[in-house]
């Protein structure tokens, strides 16, 4: 049995989550839990105020049940466990997390996966600007873990990301994998411009309908039938991304760059 | 019988002013001052604070630290990532909140510098441009009385005067200058180089006979026709010098240079660390200590004095009006930056930077400004300072004072650096152990003499009542962390770390008699050249 928290009344004031992870809650009482202090608008007040909680958190995992859309930094810096949110959720969802699970049914706000350095994120609608990206300022977006979006995502996905993986089943907004440093982004869906601007390592996988427009600094290397494609495609069925693999058997065409930056990136375009 | 009269009984002074080096003696205070005991044996104090077993030294001084202004602003706005980890300053009933990092905000640097018993820092690099900036954000810095130095040493008008060969005006004009932004000094960061920069990418090495493109001058010129006409107007604190190819193996020469340039003239030499490299042809793997040198030269010459801009080991922002060298550092460390050109007058550059302990050349940095210290003989030639942020957080003053009193310590440190670092530098071979004596002049008798501040840095009778009160301990780091209480002209500001009071502090700046009749020829320029209004020029009031 899962601890349940659910919003006591519609809020229009966002709400700071951060650090109320299942690691956190584990052995904890309920009492304990709801005197635990959220920052409610620019208050702190005990979560009991602005939350329902009930359940048992014993086993790790945690359940969000309703919109929490003005919810901020739910599952950031959790290290274990699983959380499940029943409808949306607001910004920082998973922001530095470690390690276990988040589950997202409805869409999600800005920087979902921010910094995260391992885990799994998991969303069915859709997601804001800065997937898997660097805070304000930050050298260094996600450096590890996968982060799965059924639906569409904004822009600069995978700001300054370091290593893990981003897949989009929708479309894409301007800039994707900003200024990457490495690290792999799918996207089947439509991508708007810019993508891979700045990148220097890493790989995007763009299986649109549609080409997007890419900038000059990027260099065709050709067609390719490379074994990233299919390899990817398969662990992306595996964990229950895609239903089938078609789309990652044909063939694609390979171009390297940003040449404005190390130009080590690799992009690969469906026909 | 009614009176103002504070005493504070008890306490072992160090006041290295007055020649008085840890004695036992009652202190007495009326009206933020230090007064005389009364004649009268009968008068009986309002207010008694009992010292017995403490240490009591002035209020500190920070006389080259970087808190408040544009480029201060500007490192807040480029490093949300650096205070968003920081412990944040929380409000309480008589403070406000804020956030640390190495770029605090306005009021949390006020509350952490009285916290650590400073009560005095100057900002050492506002152009006159923005200089309200500045004034602005010292409004919101409480707890400490505040000046800046004015940039100067790449201003149009100055080169053009030195060129024309125009003492009368160069003088007039730095006199205006200085009261129209309410500065306290003229400050000279990289003369001539900042703008032979702007004119020719690349050219960081401005050496003092190279020419500034355009103005025909020297940066040799510059420096020596300031310091003249700062000694003409009679300056407090005449001239504060950021020498040329900060940070260049070999550039040891050119700080010499500069020092032998002033002659006989009074002349302050600032973050001198960054200025006594040995080594050359801009490789950074060549660089070695030239302290002994250098140092040898000011203790021969007693009109000349130093902060040292100690670096310590951790991540900081390095912020500077010197544009070339935020380029050059920003380049180096693949890291984010900030250029400014502010028009007829200065530049600027900030970036990140981590000084790495195993780094030959962070390490380095460290020792050579620990040998600084240790090799000026007298100690009232040279000033603790961290070029705040730039060598590192004004927060690391206590850390400093334990490894100029504690040799064993230092040496532990030393040992955890790079190992090259012994060979390149002499701070292995140096035994000298500061005394408390020592300390309290080079964090607050020194720069106040330097600074030409009379009633401060002193406990006699007329000197401000900025006291620090500290408990003794072994190890010095703890002692000068958290002092015991903390007076700012009478005011209890901070006891045992917590904030009492926060005074609003005072502007010290100089209101220079200068000529003038020079005023409509600097106007003409100016309404010629300025993106802003003559009127709207300076600080108001
Ligand atoms: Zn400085």
């Amino acid at each position: 049995m899962a601890i349940c928290v659910s919003l006591r009344s519609a809020s229009t004031i966002p709400i700071d989550f951060t650090g109320l992870t299942p690691k956190w809650t584990q052995d904890k009482s309920l009492g304990e839990i709801e005197k635990r202090k959220v920052l409610h608008g620019r208050h702190q007040i005990r979560l009991a105020e602005i939350c329902r909680v009930s359940g048992d958190p014993s086993d790790g995992r945690m359940e969000f049940d309703g919109d929490f859309s003005l919810a901020h930094g739910i599952g950031a810096a959790m290290t274990l466990g699983s959380i499940h949110v029943s409808s949306n959720a607001g910004c920082n969802v998973g922001l530095g997390m470690q390690g276990g699970k988040i589950h997202v049914k409805g869409a999600v706000g800005d920087f979902l996966g921010s910094e995260m350095r391992g885990g799994t994120i998991r969303v069915d609608g859709s997601a804001g600007n800065s997937v898997g990206g660097a805070q304000n300022g930050s050298r260094r977006g996600m450096t590890g873990g996968t982060i799965l979006i059924q639906g569409n995502v904004g822009d600069h996905v995978g700001h300054l990301m370091r290593r893990g993986l981003i897949a989009v089943r929708g479309n894409a907004g301007k800039f994707l994998g900003y200024n990457m440093l490495a690290g792999t982004i799918v996207v089947l869906g439509t991508c708007n411009s810019y993508a891979g601007a700045g990148m220097k390592r890493g790989t995007l996988i763009l299986l649109g309908k549609s080409q997007p427009v890419l900038l000059p600094t990027f260099r065709l290397a050709g067609k390719t039938a490379s074994p990233v494609l299919p390899l990817t495609g398969r662990h992306l069925k595996s964990v229950g991304f895609i239903e089938n693999t078609a789309r990652f058997a044909e063939p694609c065409e390979l171009l390297h760059g940003d040449f404005l930056a190390l130009g080590k990136g690799e992009l690969f375009l469906s026909n | 019988m009614e009176n103002n009269f504070t005493k504070i009984c008890g306490g072992t002074l160090y006041d290295p002013t007055n020649g008085i080096d840890g004695e036992v003696r009652d202190l007495w205070l009326a009206d933020g001052k230090i007064v005389a005991p009364p004649s009268d044996p009968h008068v009986r104090p309002a207010r008694t604070i009992d010292a017995s077993g403490l240490v009591v030294m002035p209020g500190g001084i920070d006389m080259h630290c970087h808190i408040a202004g544009p480029k201060v602003n500007a490192a807040r706005k480029l490093r949300p990532d650096d205070r968003r980890d920081a412990e944040p300053v929380h409000r309480t009933a008589t403070t406000r909140s804020g956030t640390m990092g190495s770029v605090p905000s306005t009021f949390a640097t006020g509350y952490k510098y009285a916290a650590l018993g400073y009560t005095t820092a100057f900002d050492a690099a506002v152009p006159p441009l923005l200089a309200a900036h500045a004034h602005a954000e010292f409004a919101d810095t409480p707890c400490l009385d505040k000046g800046c130095y004015l940039l100067m040493g790449n201003n149009h008008y100055v080169m053009q005067s030195i060129r024309d060969k125009e003492p009368a005006k160069l003088r007039s004009f730095i006199g205006w200058l200085l009261s129209r932004g309410k500065g306290y000094a003229p400050k000279l960061v990289n003369p001539g180089g900042v703008e032979a920069w702007k004119h020719r990418d690349g050219s960081r090495s401005t050496g003092l006979d190279d020419t500034v493109p355009h103005f025909d001058v020297t940066p040799r010129q510059i420096i020596s026709e300031v310091a003249q006409a700062a000694a003409d107007l009679k300056l407090p604190h005449p001239v504060h010098i950021h020498c040329n190819q900060l940070g260049m193996p070999g550039n040891w020469r050119t700080t010499l240079e500069t020092m032998q340039a002033l002659e006989n003239r009074c002349g302050h030499l600032t973050h001198i660390q960054f200025h006594s490299y040995g080594g050359g042809d801009a490789d950074e793997g060549t660089s070695s200590s030239k302290v002994p040198q250098l140092a040898d030269y000011i203790n021969s010459h007693p009109q000349l004095t130093v902060d040292v801009g100690q670096v310590l080991f951790g991540e900081t922002t390095s912020m500077t009006g010197d544009g070339p060298l935020g380029h050059f550092l920003a380049n180096l460390y693949g890291s984010k930056w900030i250029s400014s050109d502010v028009e007829m007058e200065a530049g600027c550059g900030i970036s990140p930077i981590e000084y790495k302990n195993k780094s030959l050349i962070h390490a380095l940095q460290w020792a050579i400004g620990l040998e600084w210290y240790l090799l000026v003989e007298d100690p009232w030639q040279v000033v603790m300072s961290t070029d705040h942020p730039n060598g590192g957080s004004f927060l690391a003053y206590p850390q400093i004072i334990r490894l100029l009193m504690d040799r064993t310590y230092r040496s532990d440190m030393l040992k955890s650096c790079h190992p090259d670092v012994t060979k390149r530098s002499s701070l292995a071979d140096l035994d000298r152990e500061y005394s408390l004596n020592d300390i309290a002049i080079i964090t607050r008798a020194g720069p106040a003499k330097i600074l030409g501040l009379a009633d401060k840095g002193h406990l006699g009778p007329g000197a401000a009542a900025d006291i620090t009160i500290y408990t003794p301990d072994d190890d010095k780091e703890t002692m000068f962390e958290l002092p015991r209480m903390v007076i700012k002209a009478g005011e209890m500001v901070v006891e045992q770390g917590e904030i009492r009071s926060t005074p609003q502090g005072n502007i010290l700046h100089v209101d220079a008699d200068y000529d003038r009749e020079v005023e409509p020829d600097i106007k003409a320029w100016f309404e010629d050249t300025y993106s802003v209004r003559w009127e709207n020029y300076g600080v108001e009031g």
